[in-house]
């Protein structure tokens, strides 16, 4: 038995470090991509406006406050319980602060409570999301299996952490002592108590898919074009990195032979264009 | 029966699965509420774009010939790689929708349809189905049922066809994404793979050969332009009894105007284009128009096929240069504003040679609200006493643009230049204007006769406002600053039961108001 549960340790502990390598090494590569790939025009959705400062204020409120989201006028549910969500996901990491840090910060303690209300909240507010795919025909028409994947993980660590508040409490301490060590990367056994592993397992499984799938939109908002240029195309350039090189490409390449001429076509030609429409003059 | 059950059985070419059919169409009834309708699958699957068979304009625009390719396949992920790595409005709104379902009932075609296909996402989706399976780790891993993935067999491309061609780019749904997730950026990038396999709709890339090849939208050779321009300029002399002139490439003018060509001639468009030579004699000011330039409109915008749209772009810019202006200023038109004034400066910029004390290039509507603030125009608002006025902001410029220099002045600034010229004015609904505005149901690439059966579909929503406003208030013009949309509208209207001549655009207003004589101001 103890074998047994030496080896499931093991895997427990694997299973860890994998994940936030791969959360990590994932998200960091994603960014990596996004952000090398050039933006060739300026394409912000109006009203935008034409400074940084007022770009910033509009992408606050829609991180802050899900501004785009609330201008519909059909999505006050969507925009309630997943705001909801979001917010009482925040609360709940912060509350969770407690057991990464020694000694914990007053701050940490403060939000405690308000973290465990975050989490019922949060519990419902997945619920009512997941309810909302299925009774809204056109949501539940464009949801996917990723879909509800990543609303089962989410409602299965959301239920395994207010069981261990509320029912089968883990000893916080020897819990604690696991996090710890493994931080140090001297990792101990892991603790046994059966809802611990379920939560902590759906943790890992949230960690491992983030960089694959649409949850990147927390990061991917942050670079999205429409959302974060200036509306200034007039009076500030803005630069194209591919625009030279297409060109060229295009110049350089081969052209159709045009048959009025029975030359190689050149479109961006004025010279080839008089000849062609203006015989009457010359 | 066994044999009956073998020939149903026959495997469709892919030339029947896009083929252009002939479809009936009838306006719905009126009522004033846009209702989001319940889903109908394949509402709208017969609705196809015309295939272009030209095959020297096609092989001008550098796209293969000969129709689909043999090996298409390749080619087409070869192509949407290439769309991946060189737009990041792409590539990052293939990663981080979330499906969250606020866009579903923004589309117009949507509202129109019903077609789930028509719902934002489901259309962005037809594009994630393909990168999932063959840009995406768990896409090539794990099966097409986990992923929800999709191969690229024929059924999957005449999808693309069908919807990524009703679709008029008019960006609503990224008003409303919690991300900003534009549809037409990847209705562009869908577009564009499909011309490089041979798949390409004639309506618009007809207008874009003509636009590089002859010069503007038309077709219309340079005779043709000046013959145009001159039988306007012989009209507004007998209606005025005045010495209004349109000069045509003179050197050294203050400003080059450039508009869409359908204003040369075209009902309501021509009205128009009275209204500008008026403000431009009423002011003063030397302008030309270039038979070069023939063109404002540049429908390389509506794929995302850079150097297309460049080469249009860059004739408005050769022109001014060699003309010796010192102004470029632009008629009234969506689409053409946006590459004008949000990517000019990038594709053929710095325009050192122009007066930088105007904005490059300048709208008319800015040009003529500054005459009017200036006191250089004067205009009776009672020859238009007739009319009550409504605006529809054109969805190019209502939410792809800025207008004098503030967020909201494509807004205020045509609606400034339409209170000064009428006295009755009202807004439609608040959710069918500024932002939120419905497009016309026909930008983008979608005006062609062929595809009317969808138009109609696509206008509804604009329609319902109109009537909310035509109820309440009795309002019987419409105003436009779009050329696509004064031709969407004008063909709208009769099908939906009101009089053509209800529909205009803005600087028809001014045309009819504007008192000629001494100057006040300036």
């Amino acid at each position: 038995m103890a074998v047994l549960q030496n080896l499931f340790s093991f895997t427990l502990t694997v299973l860890a470090y994998a994940s936030f390598a791969i959360f990590a090494a994932g998200v960091l590569y994603k960014i990596y991509i996004l952000k090398k790939t050039p933006v060739p025009l300026k394409i912000p959705t109006t009203p935008q406006s034409t400074n940084v400062s007022g770009v910033a204020a509009r992408m606050a409120g829609d991180v802050l406050f899900f501004k785009s989201l609330s201008k519909g006028e059909t999505e006050s549910a969507l925009w309630t319980a997943g705001w909801f969500f979001h917010l009482g996901f925040f609360l709940v990491v912060l509350r969770h602060l407690r057991y990464f840090t020694n000694p914990i910060p007053s701050w940490v303690m403060l939000v405690q409570d308000l973290g465990i209300f975050a989490g019922i909240v949060m519990f419902f507010a997945i619920l009512a999301l997941f309810f909302r795919r299925y009774t809204n025909e056109r949501v539940k028409h464009i949801t996917t299996f990723a879909d509800l994947t990543i609303l089962i993980i989410i409602f299965l660590i959301a239920a395994t952490g207010l069981t261990m508040k509320y029912m089968i409490r883990p000893d916080i301490v020897e819990v604690k002592a696991y996090i710890f060590s493994l931080i140090f990367l001297h990792p101990s056994k892991a603790p046994m108590n059966p809802v611990f592993i379920l939560h902590f397992i759906s943790v890992m499984a949230l960690l491992i898919y983030f960089p694959f799938s649409k949850l990147i939109h927390a990061v991917g908002y942050f670079l999205s074009p429409t959302r974060n240029q200036a509306n200034n195309p007039r009076t500030k350039r803005h630069l194209n990195p591919w625009a030279d090189e297409a060109w060229d490409k295009m110049v350089n390449g081969p052209r159709p032979i045009d048959s009025k001429t029975n030359e190689p076509y050149q479109p961006w030609s004025q010279e080839q264009w008089r000849k062609k429409w203006l015989k009457q003059e010359n | 029966m066994a044999e009956t059950g073998k020939l149903e059985a026959k495997p469709v070419s892919f030339e029947d699965l896009i083929k252009w059919e002939k479809i009936k169409y009838e306006a719905p009834e009126l009522t004033g509420k846009i209702e989001t309708p319940c889903i109908k699958e394949n509402a709208s699957l017969s609705y196809k774009a015309q295939l272009y068979k030209g095959k020297d304009a096609i092989a001008r625009l550098g796209y293969p010939t000969e129709g689909l390719i043999p090996n298409w396949k390749e080619k087409f992920l070869e192509k949407m790689d290439e769309m991946l790595k060189k737009y990041r409005s792409v590539r990052l709104f293939m990663d981080i929708c979330v499906r969250c379902g606020a866009c579903t009932n923004k589309c117009h075609y949507y509202l129109g349809t019903g077609d789930p296909n028509n719902m934002p996402v489901a259309r962005a989706e037809l594009m994630r189905k393909i990168y999932r399976r063959y840009f995406t780790p768990q896409g090539k891993l794990l099966g097409k049922k986990l992923t929800n993935s999709e191969d690229l067999t024929e059924e999957m491309l005449a999808l693309w066809y069908t919807y990524f061609y009703q679709c008029s780019e008019c960006r609503r749904c990224s008003v409303y994404c919690p991300y900003g997730i534009d549809t037409a950026e990847i209705t562009m990038a869908a577009r564009e793979i499909m011309n490089s396999i041979g798949i390409v709709q004639k309506y618009m890339h007809e207008i874009v050969d003509k636009a590089q090849y002859i010069g503007n939208n038309l077709g219309m050779i340079p005779d043709a332009v000046r013959n145009a321009i001159e039988f306007v300029e012989t009209d507004l002399q007998e209606q005025t009894g005045l010495d209004i002139k349109i000069p045509i490439d003179q050197k050294g003018a203050e400003i080059l105007f450039v508009t869409p060509s359908a204003d040369f001639f075209a009902s309501p468009h021509i009205e128009s284009l009275y209204g500008y030579a008026k403000v431009f004699h009423q002011a003063g000011i030397s302008w030309t128009m270039s038979t070069y330039a023939s063109e404002g409109g540049n429908f390389g915008l509506f794929v995302h096929n850079y150097n297309n749209m460049k080469i249009i772009n860059k004739r408005i810019w050769d022109a001014s240069r060699e003309l010796g202006v010192k102004r470029v200023v632009g008629g009234e038109c969506g689409h053409m504003w946006r590459v004008l004034s949000s990517y000019s400066n990038t594709l053929n910029g710095p325009f050192d040679w122009l007066n930088p004390k105007y904005s490059i290039p300048q709208h008319i509507c800015e040009f003529t609200l500054d005459l009017i603030n200036k006191g250089a125009l004067k205009l009776d608002k009672s020859a238009n006493d007739e009319f009550t006025v409504t605006f529809h902001d054109s969805c190019q410029v209502a939410r792809g643009m800025e207008m004098g220099g503030t967020a909201s002045g494509q807004y205020e600034i045509p609606r400034a230049v339409i209170k000064a010229c009428v006295n009755k004015f009202v807004d439609m609904p608040e959710n069918t204007i500024k932002e939120k505005t419905f497009c016309c149901g026909a930008g983008q690439g979608l005006l062609g006769d062929d595809m009317l059966p969808i138009r109609v579909k696509g206008a509804m929503p604009r329609m319902q406002a109109v009537k909310v406003v035509k109820d309440s208030h009795g309002v019987n013009f419409l105003a436009l600053i779009c050329a696509i949309c004064k031709a969407q509208m004008s063909k709208m209207f009769p099908t939906y039961g009101y009089p053509m001549e209800e529909v205009g655009g803005i600087h028809q207003l001014v045309s009819r108001a504007i008192v000629f004589g001494a100057k006040e101001g300036i």
